[in-house]
């Protein structure tokens, strides 16, 4: 029972488990950011570094509030947002009918892994000023970083699910009378989706940290990226701080949402299930 | 002639391994009426499966030729034919639930959607499990699972049901229901059912006619009537001395007191 207990608490998301255990897993989580909250506040009090430079804690997070209320602020969020969702959106377009493909047939995956193996370590941001020789300084050049970034897990992912797809069911389907494509659609996709949409969660947090990289590097002073560069040229660091930590909070409430809509969809499949 | 579903002639199949060509089944022929109930029972590894998917058009033969209600196989899934796997947990849909795996043959067909729920209705009542039609196949258990793949079989009335060791992996009391709930479909849809097992008793128990094969490369060793009374009873059935010689005439094929210790 205990060992039941300490597995349901270790399952990933804080939402697995009963009501109670969900509760008690936000309290940990909690704990944990007040510790670290306050020792921030400690160190600020002891006065060892500019506090123009190193605001406090608590200015930064009241700090949040008061960002959250300017529509100017809001609207590079917006900007970020965009280019991170159209950058994820093409990396599905491109990543998941390869990576069915590279899945399917054994020949194609081999042709593929070395080239992809070699290119995925490649880190988005050193590729900022190929973005930007590409695509002049714009949100595109920021996008396009987007699309690299979120490619490789999309399509490792697609691939993994096309791996995972149990030959049996396709069997029966051939033997029922589906042709090739018809099972593709109806019993290797559905078989597929739960994989791919954890490679696009996957993606969404590293995608969200490299469109702000990209528009601080490659941007045109736009985006949170923009904003975040802009504040701590002009000194105002609370801001710039503030600014930084809403990213981490949004980047949390995306995951949170996709992490909720995984557990909805894919109800039926073996790591959800309730019985 | 024309009453034959299945023929199979001299039908050989090899497969090829790193270690070189093996040949799995030999020279190997057989037919099956319609309406007809056949096991074709044999040891573990004699190809029997094999066997199935080169009916079931899944594997390609190596020589020889199999009809499927006249028409020769090449390459291609034969229209109308059934298959009931062993492991029913992974022939059916986890995303759909129980109603929408049994309609799942039916739908795009040509049934409509009104007459493929009328139909999977029909078929999941026979089994037994009219009432578990808005449940998912993980919720229930390993013998109402397979109840699930026989429904779905039945409801696209196949001219030919292949079963593939279907009762191998359920406790005993569920195997001896469930050999019950195919006679019971036998007899009421008329069904031409290839029953492969390597249970001697119930290959003799459910047909009227045993195919008993070799060790590999899989031959026919023996083609069995079946000369007992329908409906068969689980208890009666079984000790009628009919029954008890072919058991032991099936046995003597199979078993090899050569080998045991």
């Amino acid at each position: 029972m205990e060992l039941q207990t300490l597995k349901k608490a270790d399952r990933p998301g804080i939402l697995g488990g009963s009501a109670r255990q969900r509760i008690k897993n936000i309290g940990k989580g909690l704990t944990g950011a007040l510790v670290v909250f306050a020792a921030w506040q400690f160190v600020f009090s002891l006065n060892l570094v500019n506090p123009m430079y190193f605001p406090s804690a608590w200015m930064v997070l009241t700090h949040c509030f008061v960002l959250l209320g300017e529509p100017s602020f809001l609207s590079q969020i917006l900007v970020t947002l965009k280019s991170m969702f159209l950058g994820i959106l093409i990396a599905a377009l491109i990543g998941v009918p390869f990576g069915l493909l590279f899945g399917r047939f054994q020949v194609a995956y081999r042709m593929a892994k070395l080239l992809v193996e070699t290119l995925r370590p490649i880190p988005a941001v050193a590729l900022a000023p190929l973005a930007i020789l590409l695509f002049g300084l714009s949100d595109r050049a920021t996008t396009s970083l987007v699309v690299w970034t979120s490619l490789w897990p999309i399509l490792i992912n697609s691939v993994y699910g096309m791996h995972n797809v149990d030959e049996q069911q396709v069997q029966t389907a051939r033997i029922f009378g589906f042709n090739r494509l018809e099972t593709l659609v109806r019993v290797e996709l559905p078989n597929c989706a739960p994989f791919i949409v954890t490679g696009i969660r996957i993606s969404l947090s590293i995608a969200l940290a490299v469109a702000i990289s990209g528009e601080m590097v490659a941007g045109t002073g736009n985006g949170l990226g923009g904003w975040i560069l802009k504040a701590s040229a002009a000194g105002s660091m609370t801001p710039a701080y503030s600014a930084v930590v809403l990213s981490g909070f949004i980047g949390y409430g995306l995951n949170y949402l996709l992490e909720y809509a995984e557990r909805k969809l894919f109800f039926w499949h073996a790591s959800f299930r309730k019985s | 002639m024309n009453d034959q579903v299945l023929e199979v002639r001299d039908l050989e199949y090899e497969y090829v391994t790193g270690k070189g060509r093996f040949r799995a089944i030999d020279h190997l022929s057989f037919s099956v009426r319609e309406g007809e109930f056949v096991s074709i029972v044999g040891p573990s590894g004699s190809g029997k499966s094999t066997l199935l998917k080169t009916i079931a058009g899944l594997l390609r033969v190596t020589a020889g030729e199999i009809r499927v209600s006249g028409q020769v196989l090449t390459g291609q899934i034969p229209p109308q034919v059934a298959v009931v796997f062993q492991d029913y947990s992974r022939s059916l849909f986890p995303w759909m639930t129980v109603q929408e795996n049994v309609e799942f043959p039916l739908k795009g067909k040509k049934f409509g959607r009104k007459e493929a729920a009328e139909r999977s209705l029909e078929s999941l009542v026979a089994v037994g499990l009219g009432d578990a039609l808005k449940k998912y196949p993980w919720q229930l258990s390993g013998g109402m699972q397979q109840r699930v793949a026989i429904a779905r079989a039945i409801a696209y009335r196949p001219t030919l049901l292949l079963m593939d060791e279907p009762f191998a992996s359920v406790d005993a009391q569920t195997r001896a229901d469930l050999e019950d709930l195919v006679l019971s479909i036998h007899q009421k849809y008329g069904t031409t059912i290839l029953f492969i097992t390597h249970d001697i008793d119930e290959s003799i128990y459910l047909a009227d006619r045993v195919l008993v094969l070799s060790q590999p490369p899989a031959r026919l060793k023996a083609d069995l009537k079946v000369d007992l009374p329908r409906p068969r009873h689980q208890i009666q059935t079984k000790q009628m001395p009919e029954f008890i010689r072919l058991r032991a005439e099936v046995s003597g094929m199979i078993l090899q007191p050569g080998l045991a210790r």
